[in-house]
């Protein structure tokens, strides 16, 4: 179980998120991969008119290479994109997303999040999803922390995620990276994923991905991503010492 | 000559052929029939499974084609294999001890031997870009290979055909 | 969206294993450039570029003995990006002749240059998928007839054409041929030269063999096995 104390809501001029995504994997639905997504792309044409395919190669190695490698194509990828580009929709065989690289707060994102789950739903009729997931990828940099050295960047973090970068016996590790998957419910987990990276420019991962797995209900998916939201919110504000907000440059509430 | 039941030519030519291994190691025989590649006198194999004329190295040398005239390949895969060589459009003529001649123009692989490399093959014509205008068959029993170009009506007729 | 730059060339890197994230169906472009120490498998990326937007690679959970490697190339419906030939360059790597036929026939080739279909052509022969080559050189010189190299392929990439039917036949085959029959076996592995049955000359390579003839009219130059 997880036990992130709860935290309010606070939005960050400056917040460190790389990208969010939010991913609804379904049972394949050929009918996807087999017409072009017309209907599907008129419902969201208005907030993402750029429309890309993507294809792919499956190549198939053995492990010891005893056999010539093989390679086939993978489905098509639809990629719905907003003006600016930043914001995109992805519509696959097993699987629809929605993405950006420019957050601003949940509200946007989960009202986008609404058009696009309405538009799969209805035009795919789709039964259940088999996962969800929400994930929230932050990079910490000198640039956006305002840090002058590596030290003060991990001072930003709470003291257990940089407890190895700081051992005794070595200084000025190259790289550290690390998973801890928790249980938050019995169908649902959090993926708490962090990393060092040094060099010309360090930067330090926090990627929180809560997901759900089993037969989900899609009517309620926008109350599912807000709880998973939260979550991943509180957690966050867990990873980050309270005195050193500040250098997100938080919005102070009306 | 070979006919059709309709009495049209099958066949314009025919030739004997030996039926042996190709190489000291090869174990399956292959048909060799007389050949002129350009201007040279020589044998070569059937490979219906093959690509190209497969020239061996050292009668491509004799050859002494234009390089600027092929198309240089860094690799070719044939039959599984990636082969050193060039394509070059070459004159094949199919030798006829009965009937007539026939003359070909061809996509030869000229092979490029890469230091210490040996080449343990004769010439061999594929199908495949070699071999695919040609009608041909083989009576086992008289060791003949009958042969014809696959636009032929008759014997008499000697005009020149083209791709379409 | 992550706007790193790919190179144009392969290279060999080991990528950490995130099993069961959240995607957009490709790779971590964020944990791209972080190694990992994974032993078991290495993988030959050929990274992709895509237009206006570049997606790293990264490698799908093992079913069995075999690892897959997804990677996208993106092909953009309105506008031709160039990744169609990215793959092309890819699949031929693995020699998968298939799967090179299958990709080439995915790709728009009216709207391709003819530089592209040059690549093409020489990817195609690189792969064993022959015949592709010759529809491909035949496409691109009529589209491009003025491009002298795609003029080149056609020629040399055409079907075998029939010249001359009414060449009178070689009589002296029958000899040359009972010759090698009843004597080859005496000169195995050796280069000979017969007229009409009769054994100009023997050496151990066609130059040498050449050397000893005044001339090759008529004659039967051939390698014993």
């Amino acid at each position: 179980m997880i036990y992130f104390p709860k935290q309010e809501d606070v939005r960050l001029q400056r917040a460190p998120l790389a990208e969010v995504i939010c991913q609804v994997r379904f049972p394949p639905v050929l009918r996807i991969v087999n017409e072009d997504p017309v209907a599907f792309q008129e419902r969201i044409r208005g907030s993402f008119p750029q429309f890309s395919i993507e294809k792919g190669m499956v190549v198939e190695m053995t492990r010891l290479g005893t056999e010539p490698p093989s390679a086939k194509p993978t489905p098509p990828i639809y990629r719905f994109q907003s003006p600016d580009g930043h914001t995109m929709v992805s519509l696959a065989l097993t699987f629809y997303a929605l993405s950006t690289t420019s957050y601003t707060h949940w509200e946007d994102f989960l009202d986008l999040l609404q058009l696009v789950n309405r538009a799969a739903h209805e035009e795919y009729d789709l039964p259940y999803a088999v996962r969800v997931g929400l994930r929230y990828i932050n990079q910490l940099t000198f640039e956006n922390t305002d840090a002058g050295s590596v030290t003060e960047l991990w001072d930003i973090l709470r003291p257990e995620l940089t407890v190895l970068l700081r051992g005794d016996c070595w200084d000025e590790p190259l790289q550290m990276g690390s998973q801890l998957l928790l249980a938050a419910d019995e169908n649902e987990r959090l993926t708490l994923r962090s990393g060092f990276r040094s060099g010309e420019e360090p930067v330090f991962v926090l990627d929180f991905d809560y997901y759900a797995e089993g037969s989900i209900s899609l009517e309620n998916l926008p109350a599912l991503c807000q709880r998973y939201h939260d979550v991943i919110y509180n957690a966050f504000r867990w990873c980050i010492r309270e005195e050193k907000l500040a250098v997100f440059a938080p919005i102070p509430a009306d | 000559m070979l006919h059709f039941e309709d009495g049209r030519f099958f066949s314009q030519g025919a030739c004997t052929f030996s039926y042996r291994p190709a190489t000291e190691q090869d174990t399956t025989p292959r048909i060799m029939i007389g050949v002129q590649i350009e201007d040279l006198y020589t044998e070569a194999a059937v490979d219906t499974g093959g690509v190209y004329l497969v020239c061996d190295p050292e009668i491509a040398d004799l050859l002494e084609l234009d390089p600027n005239s092929g198309l240089g390949a860094d690799k070719l895969r044939i039959r599984g294999f990636e082969v050193h060589g060039a394509l070059h459009r070459v004159s094949l003529t199919v030798l006829a001890q009965e009937g007539q001649s026939l003359e070909l123009e061809v996509t030869a692989f000229l092979p490029r031997l890469q230091p210490n490399e040996l080449w343990n093959l004769p010439s061999f014509m594929g199908l495949l870009y070699c071999l695919e205008r040609l009608r041909f068959a083989v009576d086992p029993g008289t060791d003949v290979f009958y042969f014809g170009p696959l636009s032929l009506s008759s014997p008499q007729v000697s005009a020149i055909t083209t791709r379409e | 969206m992550d706007a790193r730059g790919l190179s144009g060339n392969p290279e060999v890197a080991v990528l950490p294993r995130w099993e069961n994230a959240t995607t957009l169906g490709t790779s971590d472009p964020v944990w791209r450039d972080f190694e990992a120490n994974v032993t078991e498998f290495n993988w030959i990326l050929l990274p992709v570029v895509k237009k206006r937007e570049q997606r790293p690679l990264h490698p799908v959970a093992a079913t069995g003995p075999s690892e897959a490697i997804v990677w996208p190339s993106a092909l953009d419906v309105t506008e031709d990006s160039g990744d169609g030939i990215a793959t092309l360059e890819i699949i031929a790597e693995t020699g998968d002749e298939t799967a090179f036929v299958r990709a080439a026939n995915e790709i728009a080739w009216s709207q391709r240059p003819a530089t592209d279909f040059a690549r093409a052509v020489r990817l195609a022969l690189a792969t064993g998928a022959h015949l592709l080559a010759r529809k491909l050189a035949e496409y691109g010189h009529r589209l491009y007839p003025n491009h002298q190299e795609l003029t080149k392929m056609a020629h040399i990439l055409a079907p075998p054409r029939v010249v001359r039917t009414d060449i009178p036949p070689a009589p002296s085959l029958q000899a040359n041929q009972e010759w090698l029959r009843v004597h080859g076996g005496e000169y195995r592995g050796q280069w000979v030269a017969l007229r009409d049955g009769i054994l100009l000359a023997t050496a151990a390579t066609v130059r040498q063999l050449r050397a000893y003839l005044e001339s090759t009219d008529g004659v039967l130059i051939t390698k014993v096995f």
